[in-house]
């Protein structure tokens, strides 16, 4: 099966989360490329560069956002606002990732407007193919 | 007064049952006249406070009134207090033996009088805490009424703002303890997972591919992160425990500090200044740790293109004795300033800075222990000024 999606962008300053869901994403044979950064701000950045050089290879324009919310500095809710700030040219599907098993950010996440989806860390094979079949139409194997 | 008076009062019955069915209020009149006792019950007939009526007590002298609370040393709601009796003080006696020995400060204590003349000395209002004082000639029922709900709705709030103090202070212990135990045993299996990993790393590490060892690696990395997490908790739990105040002298502690640290000061260029400044009653330990957080944090931090200046002193803000250290590193954003001293609450990327965090946690709780606040003032790339107050505690 082809590779569903052109790029996959991971937000969180864990590294080994980071490296975790590298694996699972990569495992699953869907995402040609997978950008892990360890802060908003190094999102934003890399964000900018993608709607400043569409189609540039140095920076695949991400399909989906994976994003931690409890993050030192920016948080992942600031990182939203910032986003929608910017109004880049980019729709990625944004999902948040959070160990946050806190009612509150759920609530919030669900009637987030820029806020797609909202699963709880580590994101696994199963949980993968769900997302994708949910928000890209994937048949999951 | 006649006899047949205080026959008739001694005969009232003490358990009469309340409407509500809660405990009634109880109130103790102590007066050498028996018409007085009589004339009170009679104007708080049917009297009700959160639908508990009132059960009265009788005492002819500060001898009997004693007796009785001795009986009853925390349930008497409120005192209607004769001041001449068998002695020119006798209430006074009365309203030391409660105030004093007994420590009872929620009961309420109304002075009653005869003469005009009689009235207490201020000193002595404040002193016994005597919180009401009326002419016998106020004995009317409407009067009476006011001065009884008034007096009860008092001991009511008092009551429970003792009991939710009480409550307070348990459930702070609790989690403290909690705190305590919890990283205590969360040590052990962490160790075993180091001692696992670590073995993985060695003895099995040809049986591994490049993605098993960072697994492993990342592993390491997360039990150390946590392990380092559990002892600041336990450090920050353990600050709870209240040790006996001293005289400190700040710049005692800089000059310390300076000494211990004299090579890496030097190392780094930094300018360490300090004011003399008024010594403090504080816990000194404690006082120590603040410090040293507060000139790790400023030298942490530090700029890379400047010299760094640390400057620790005091200054009088809005009249009150103020600790200062400012620095001029990097700086906090504003909209960190409340979130750096909660725990674990870096704002950098881990591995910028090293620490776990808890710093300037355990420097705030210091503080408000000592009854003191604490806060900060900086901008980004402008250095930062942490202010405290010890008031003492």
């Amino acid at each position: 099966m082809p590779p569903s999606l052109h790029c996959v962008l991971l937000i969180d300053d864990d590294p080994a989360t980071n490296f975790l869901h590298r694996l699972v994403l990569r495992d699953s044979g869907q995402v040609t490329h997978i950008h892990d950064v360890l802060s908003a701000d190094m999102a934003m950045q890399y964000l900018t560069q993608c709607a400043k050089g569409k189609g540039d290879g140095s920076h695949p324009v991400p399909d989906l956002i994976l994003l931690d919310l409890n993050m030192p500095g920016t948080t992942g809710w600031q990182f939203l606002e910032r986003l929608k700030l910017a109004a880049l040219e980019l729709r990625p599907i944004i999902c948040i990732l959070t160990t946050s098993a806190n009612p509150a950010d759920r609530e919030m996440a669900e009637s987030h407007e820029q806020v797609h989806d909202f699963l709880t860390k580590p994101l696994d094979a199963g949980g993968f193919s769900s997302l994708l079949a949910k928000h890209f139409g994937t048949a999951t194997r | 007064m006649d006899n047949d008076t205080l026959v008739w009062v001694e005969d009232d019955d003490h358990s009469t049952p309340t409407p509500g069915g809660g405990p009634a209020w109880r109130i103790l009149i102590v007066d050498d006249e028996p018409a007085v006792h009589r004339i009170t019950q009679l104007a708080l007939d049917g009297f009700e406070y959160r639908s508990c009526g009132l059960d009265f007590l009788h005492a002819y002298t500060a001898a009997q009134a004693i007796e009785i609370l001795n009986q009853e040393p925390e349930n008497i709601a409120l005192i209607l207090l004769d001041v001449v009796m068998e002695s020119d003080d006798a209430g006074f006696q009365v309203v030391h033996h409660v105030r004093q020995t007994q420590g009872n400060v929620n009961c309420r204590i109304i002075l009653r009088t005869g003469q005009p003349g009689q009235a207490p000395a201020r000193q002595v209002i404040r002193e016994y805490d005597i919180n009401d004082y009326h002419s016998k000639a106020e004995l009317s029922a409407e009067r009476m009424n006011t001065i009884v709900y008034t007096a009860l709705t008092m001991f009511d709030q008092l009551r429970q703002l003792q009991l939710r103090e009480r409550q307070l202070e348990k459930a702070y212990a609790d989690i403290e303890q909690l705190v305590y135990i919890t990283s205590h045993d969360l040590q052990e299996p962490l160790l075993s997972i180091t001692t696992l990993s670590r073995r993985l790393l060695t003895v099995n590490r040809q049986q591994l591919d490049s993605d098993g060892v960072r697994c492993i690696e990342f592993i390491e990395d997360a039990v150390g992160r946590m392990s380092g997490q559990i002892r600041s908790l336990l450090d920050h739990a353990k600050l709870g425990e209240q040790l006996p105040l001293e005289s400190v002298h700040l710049e005692h502690l800089v000059n310390q500090y300076r000494k211990e640290h004299a090579q890496a000061l030097s190392d780094m260029r930094v300018r360490l200044d300090c004011a003399v400044m008024p010594p403090v009653q504080a816990q000194a330990s404690k006082i120590g740790l603040l410090l040293r957080e507060l000139l790790d944090n400023a030298v942490k931090f530090r700029r890379a293109d400047v010299r760094p200046h640390i400057r620790v002193e005091s200054r009088s803000i809005d009249g009150e004795l103020t600790y200062c250290v400012e620095d001029n590193g990097i700086g906090i954003a504003p909209e960190h300033h409340d979130k750096v001293f909660h725990v674990f609450q870096s704002i950098h990327p881990r591995g910028t800075y090293p620490g776990t965090g808890i710093g300037l946690a355990h420097c705030r709780k210091i503080v408000e222990q000592h009854g003191g606040r604490m806060w900060l003032e900086s901008h980004p790339g402008d250095g930062t000024t942490f202010y405290f107050t010890l008031p003492g505690t």
